[in-house]
């Protein structure tokens, strides 16, 4: 079981065991099955540019190669940003207290595309920040599940459903003028998930 | 990249302006040790001929398995493997190993329970807003922010940008008039815009949200997508 989410207000500590919310969870699926002419369930492969072999599901493994083509172990790996400057590694914000700031404006959630949603379920909360969220502030913190990279703002708040913790990434959408224009229009890809409308 | 959706505001005028999808942050890069760059490769381990259901059906059973690996190394393509996969093509294999040559695709819905609900021939879902479609249409259905953001989680953005001057107004308008109610708006497709948003043939379909923001001579408007309400799970985890 993952430690808690543990936060700060003023202070006063809250805890938090949580869960993570998706689509399946709250609507279920909707997939694509290839099927047989018998409808028996087929499964994806790969097949070599030569023709030669058919990797099946798990026939696959990863590895990062050096220049020479050697393997690489994961621990001996760095990141570097476009710079080349290396980047530290963040530490999991799990089971350690975390500070709120806030109450934030709600539009401040706007200015971050939700990556992922929690539902946090209180272990021990202070008065103050149970008040807050029950008269709908909203709270911001950071949130890193693992030791990695991706150390990312997240926001607190509650509705009549439960306590959520919003974590997201910043969307750096500018201001604009009327003298600047798109310079690239053209055809974009978008992500295209698996087909559902269970919320619609 | 931006593209070109068709818009229509609270007085049912229309226009084609720019949309452009949130930017990523850039994305880090690998070093190994001595700092030269480490890649990711997709490398073979097992073929459809070393598999273990392909010696299963080779040798009989487990103890036929058994005896071949220890007698050889019947698992192992020693010409293919650790050989990177590059560009592959995707075929599809029957329950006995065989390469599908006729595959029928089918819609299999499930519910949250896992169980399914529903099974039937899979038909291509068109995009509901594209350059040519009908607009994105303004429901007048006026939400505060705090209450939009504690209903759903906007998993996409997208940034509208003018092409003209014309329509450098028509959306410093629209986020003039969002700013100063402090709202967003529902907008959607089809007659009364009550429709899902699907940008792509089989995308996601979301609901959309608009935001505006100004300052000065200068406006932000922003599409909110969501997929995803904010509720309970029940405590699945």
């Amino acid at each position: 079981m993952a430690s808690p989410v543990v936060v700060a207000l003023d202070g006063k500590v809250s805890t938090f065991s949580f869960s993570k919310v998706d689509r399946e969870k709250l609507y279920g699926k909707r997939e694509r099955v290839v099927v047989d002419e018998t409808g028996a369930p087929c499964v994806g492969a790969s097949l070599t540019t030569d023709g030669g072999a058919i990797i099946p599901p798990g026939g696959l493994a990863y590895a990062y190669l050096d220049e020479a083509w050697d393997t690489l172990d994961r621990s001996e790996l760095k990141a570097v940003d476009a710079a080349g400057a290396a980047v530290p590694i963040a530490p999991s914000t799990l089971g350690k207290e975390q500070p709120l700031t806030g109450p934030v404006d709600p539009s401040r959630v706007l200015d971050h595309t939700c990556t992922t949603v929690y539902e946090l379920r209180p272990e021990e909360v202070s008065e103050a920040l149970a008040a807050a969220l029950a008269a709908g502030s909203v709270f911001e913190t950071r949130f890193n599940y693992r030791d990695d990279y991706a150390d990312a703002a997240a926001f607190l708040l509650a509705n009549d459903q439960g306590t959520f913790l919003l974590v997201g990434e910043p969307s750096r959408f500018e201001m604009l003028r009327q003298e600047q224009q798109p310079a690239d229009l053209g055809e974009e890809t978008e992500d295209t998930d698996d087909l559902d409308f269970g919320m619609m | 990249m931006a593209r070109l959706i068709p818009l229509m505001d609270a007085k049912k005028r229309d226009a084609h302006v720019a949309a452009e999808w949130a930017k990523k942050p850039p994305a880090l890069k690998m070093v190994g040790p001595s700092g030269t760059p480490a890649r990711l490769e997709r490398l073979i381990r097992t073929t459809d001929a070393t598999a273990y259901d392909a010696l299963l059906r080779a040798h009989g059973d487990d103890a036929g398995v058994a005896r071949a690996l220890i007698d050889g190394d019947p698992e192992i393509d020693l010409h293919l493997v650790g050989r990177r996969l590059g560009d592959a093509a995707r075929v599809y294999l029957r329950p006995d190993g065989a390469v599908l040559s006729v595959a029928r695709v089918l819609r299999v819905v499930r519910g949250p329970d896992g169980a399914e609900r529903s099974r039937e021939d899979f038909l291509d879902v068109e995009a509901t807003l594209a350059e040519e479609s009908a607009p994105m249409v303004w429901t007048g259905k006026l939400v505060p922010i705090g209450e939009a953001i504690r209903k759903f989680a906007f998993t996409k953005q997208l940034q509208l940008r003018h092409v003209s001057g014309l329509t450098f107004q028509f959306l410093y308008d629209i986020a003039k008039e969002l700013h100063a109610a402090k709202k967003m708006v529902f907008v959607g497709t089809g007659p009364k815009g009550q429709g899902p948003l699907i940008f792509t043939t089989n995308g996601a379909p979301y609901r959309g949200f608009l935001e505006g923001r100004v300052d000065g001579d200068a406006y932000r408007l922003v599409l909110h997508l969501s997929n995803l309400e904010l509720k309970s799970t029940g405590g699945a985890s």
